[in-house]
C-alpha cells in the first residue's frame, strides 16, 4: 500500500473531477448508476472524446465501492458503444460520432417517442395533435 | 538463524513481563545459598526456579491469545516446540551458572573454603533436576496450558525436597559408593549427559504431539 | 491473473461439527467477504488455511504452494487480524516491531513506524492501553510492513465503532489497489461488505452455500411482499424463508422463479440472504 497518493480525478480529467455521486438506497444497481453517469457526462461533453476514465481501482477506492461492479460498469459501457477498455492503458471516452453510441442514442429517442405515443393515446389524443405538440416543442428548443 | 533459535528470542521477549519477579528469586536462591552456608540447598533451589520459568512463554501466550501470533508466524509447528525448549535450556543453564559462580564468589570473598568437588556435584545435581522437571513441565504445560500445568511443578519441587533430603541423609559419599564400579567419573558424566539428553528428546517429540494434535 | 488463494474440498471434523468439501477461490487484487451465520465454520475454515488446527482433507494452496508442504514460505506472504489482538497487552510497540522483525524476511522496520504514525497509534504505549481499534491498526501495521499479498481478516469489526469500521475499508480498498493483493474478510456483519466486497463465500452448517461475485449473489434473489390471497401453494413451493403476517407475509425468491410481477418486490441485501436462507431451517412442521 503506497502511503502518499494524491488524488488521482484530477491527473486523469486535467479539470475539475468529474462529479459521480453513488446512491445505495435508490434501489438502482450501482453498477447502473455508475454507468448513467458516466454516459451522461459523454454526452453532455463533460468528458471529451479520447479523455481517459479514471481507472478501475482508483475509482473504485474512491467511490467506496467493489472493484468488480466498476468494471461491470466500464465493460457495458464499451458494449454499449461510449467507452475503450485498452489493454494495460485504461479506458478512454468515445466521440458521439461513433456508430455503436449513435444506435443507443437513437434507441433512447424511439422509447421516448414510444412513452409519448402510447400517453397521446391514454390521452385520447389523434395523431395530428401529437404531431401538434411535438411541432410545439421542437420550435421551443429551437428558439 | 533457524527458526527454532528465533522462536527461542521471541520466548524470552514474551517473558519480559515476569523478569522482574525471576531476578528477585534468583537473588533469594544466592542469599540461601550465601548466607545459610547450604551451598547444594541454593544450587537445588535455583535449578528449581529455572524450572518454573519455564511456564512464563506460556501464560503470556494464554492470557493474550498469543498463541495466534505462533500460528500466523512464518515457521513451522516443529520449530515453535524446539524454540521454547532452547529458551526453557538457555535460562536454566544460565540461571543456574550464575548463581553457582556468585555464591562460589562469595564464599571465596567470605574466606570459606570452597571444595571444587563438592561445587562440581552441586552443578551436576542441579542441571539434573533442571532437566528432569522441564522434561515433565514442558509437556504438561502444553497439555493443560500454563495455569491447569501448574500441577507439574509439584514434580520438581518434591524433587527438590526429596533429593535434598536424600542427599543430605544419606550422603554423597555413600551414593557414590552404592554405584561401585560406575562411580567412575568420566562414565558418570557420560551417562548423566546422555539420560539428559534422552529425556529431553522424548520430553520434546510428546509435546509437538500434543501441539500438533491441540491446534491453536 | 492468477488466484492468491485455492481452497478445495477442505474437510474437518469435530464431535457435534463437521466442514464438508469447503472450495472456493480468491483471485488477486480483490477482496472476498466470508461470511455466514455464527457457529457456520468460517473460523474453522480461517484456522485451516493458517494451518493453526489439523486438517481432515482437502487441499490449501496460497500463491500456489500447499499450505502445509511451503508452510514457511506461504506464511511470509500472509498477514492476519483477528478479533482481538495476538500480541501480550504489557508488549509496546517496539516489542511489537522487534518481535516481526526476527521472523520475517522482508519485514521493512521503517515503514511499520510509518504506520504507526499514520494511524495515530502510539509508539510509546503498552499494546493493553491501545483501543480496540487501534490494536487492529497494529495489526493491519505489522501485515503491511511484511509485503504480504494475502490478507485474511477474522471477525476484525468485532467491537468496533462505525468510524473506525468505515475506516478499515477505506484501508483495505487502498492495500489492493495495485491488484497484486487480496483480502479474504470474514465477518457475520455483512453491512461492511455490502459495497467493498468483490466476491462472497457464503458458509451455511460447515458446507459451502454460494461462491462467486457479490453482484451476481445479490441479483440471484429478490425479497418479496404480498397479501394472504397472493401466497398460493405454487409461489409457497418456490419460497425461502417464509415469514407469515396477520395482514400478509415475507420471504426470498429466487430471481429465475419470479415470474408473478403483480407481488411487490425489492432488491435483496446480502443480510436479507444470509438471514432468509437460515430461517429455512426453522420451519415448524
Amino acid at each position: 500500500m503506497e502511503l502518499a497518493e494524491g488524488p488521482v480525478l484530477r491527473e486523469c480529467f486535467g479539470k475539475a473531477p468529474m462529479k459521480l455521486i453513488i446512491s445505495n438506497v435508490s434501489g438502482v444497481p450501482i453498477y447502473e448508476q455508475l454507468k448513467d453517469q458516466i454516459k451522461s457526462a459523454i454526452l453532455s461533453g463533460e468528458i471529451s472524446e479520447g479523455e481517459a476514465l479514471p481507472s478501475l481501482r482508483t475509482l473504485a477506492k474512491e467511490l467506496r465501492i467493489s472493484v468488480l461492479t466498476v468494471t461491470r460498469a466500464y465493460t457495458e459501457l464499451e458494449q454499449e458503444g461510449f467507452v475503450k477498455n485498452v489493454q494495460g492503458r485504461g479506458c478512454f471516452a468515445l466521440g458521439r460520432g461513433s456508430e455503436l453510441m449513435r444506435e443507443q442514442l437513437l434507441r433512447n429517442v424511439e422509447e421516448g417517442l414510444e412513452a409519448a405515443v402510447s400517453a397521446a393515446r391514454i390521452a385520447g389524443l389523434t395523431d395530428d395533435e401529437l404531431r401538434g405538440m411535438l411541432d410545439i416543442l421542437l420550435e421551443e428548443d429551437n428558439g | 538463524m533457524s527458526n527454532a533459535i528465533r522462536v527461542m528470542r521471541l520466548d524470552l521477549i514474551m517473558s519480559k513481563q515476569y523478569a522482574k519477579t525471576f531476578l528477585i528469586c534468583v537473588a533469594f536462591s544466592i542469599v540461601y545459598a550465601v548466607l545459610l552456608r547450604v551451598f547444594l540447598g541454593g544450587v537445588l533451589f535455583s535449578a528449581f526456579l529455572a524450572a518454573t520459568a519455564s511456564c512464563y512463554p506460556f501464560a503470556t501466550e494464554e492470557t493474550c491469545g498469543a498463541g495466534r501470533m505462533y500460528g500466523m508466524l512464518p515457521i513451522r509447528r516443529r520449530q515453535a516446540v524446539a524454540g521454547r525448549y532452547l529458551y526453557t535450556v538457555a535460562v536454566g543453564i544460565a540461571t543456574i551458572l550464575v548463581c553457582v559462580g556468585i555464591s562460589a564468589v562469595a564464599y571465596l570473598v567470605a574466606g570459606m573454603d570452597v571444595d571444587i568437588g563438592d561445587m562440581a556435584a552441586g552443578l551436576v545435581a542441579g542441571f539434573v533436576m533442571f532437566i528432569v522437571s522441564v522434561a515433565f513441565q514442558i509437556p504438561g504445560y502444553y497439555k493443560l496450558g500454563a495455569t491447569k500445568g501448574r500441577v507439574f511443578t509439584f514434580i520438581p519441587m518434591a524433587l527438590y525436597f526429596g533429593s535434598y533430603a536424600l542427599i543430605g541423609k544419606v550422603g554423597v559419599q555413600r551414593i557414590l559408593s552404592v554405584l561401585g564400579p560406575f562411580a567412575d567419573p568420566k562414565f558418570m558424566a557420560l551417562g548423566i549427559v546422555a539420560l539428559m539428553v534422552i529425556m529431553l528428546l522424548i520430553s520434546f517429540e510428546v509435546s509437538v504431539k500434543i501441539y500438533r494434535e491441540k491446534g491453536m | 491473473m492468477d488466484n492468491i488463494l485455492d481452497v478445495r474440498g477442505l474437510e474437518k471434523e469435530y464431535p457435534g461439527f463437521c466442514l464438508r468439501d469447503v472450495s472456493f477461490s480468491l483471485p488477486e487484487g480483490y477482496i472476498m467477504g466470508f461470511i455466514g451465520p455464527n457457529g457456520a465454520g468460517k473460523t474453522t475454515t480461517i484456522k485451516l488455511i493458517l494451518n493453526m488446527i489439523e486438517r481432515g482433507g482437502g487441499s490449501v494452496k496460497i500463491l500456489g504452494l500447499d499450505n502445509i508442504e511451503a508452510e514457511e514460505t506461504v506464511k511470509e506472504q500472509l498477514g492476519a487480524v483477528f478479533d482481538t489482538c495476538y500480541f501480550p497487552s504489557k508488549w509496546n510497540c517496539g516489542d511489537v516491531e522487534r518481535a516481526m522483525a526476527l521472523f520475517y524476511k522482508r519485514w521493512d522496520r521503517a515503514r511499520f513506524f510509518d504506520y504507526l504514525r499514520e494511524f495515530g497509534i502510539d509508539r510509546g504505549k503498552k499494546v493493553g492501553e491501545l483501543s480496540r481499534g487501534m490494536q487492529m491498526k497494529l495489526m493491519l501495521s505489522c501485515a503491511f510492513s511484511h509485503e504480504a499479498r494475502l490478507l485474511i481478516l477474522d471477525e476484525p469489526t468485532y467491537g468496533l465503532d462505525p468510524v473506525s469500521r468505515d475506516e478499515l475499508l477505506d484501508i483495505l480498498a487502498g492495500y489492493i489497489e495495485n491488484g497484486q493483493r487480496s483480502v479474504l474478510f470474514s465477518t457475520h456483519i455483512t453491512s461492511d461488505l455490502e459495497r467493498a466486497a468483490d466476491y462472497i463465500t457464503y458458509i451455511k452448517d460447515g458446507a459451502i452455500f454460494y461462491t462467486g461475485a457479490k453482484d451476481e449473489f445479490e441479483d440471484m434473489y429478490r425479497k418479496v411482499k404480498g397479501g394472504p390471497e397472493d401466497l398460493t401453494g405454487e409461489l409457497e413451493r418456490k419460497l425461502l424463508g417464509l415469514r407469515r403476517y396477520s395482514n400478509g407475509f415475507e420471504a426470498l425468491i429466487r430471481t429465475q422463479d419470479l415470474r408473478n410481477s403483480r407481488l411487490l418486490t425489492e432488491p435483496a441485501t446480502i443480510d436479507d440472504i444470509i438471514v432468509f436462507t437460515s430461517r429455512e431451517d426453522e420451519s415448524y412442521e
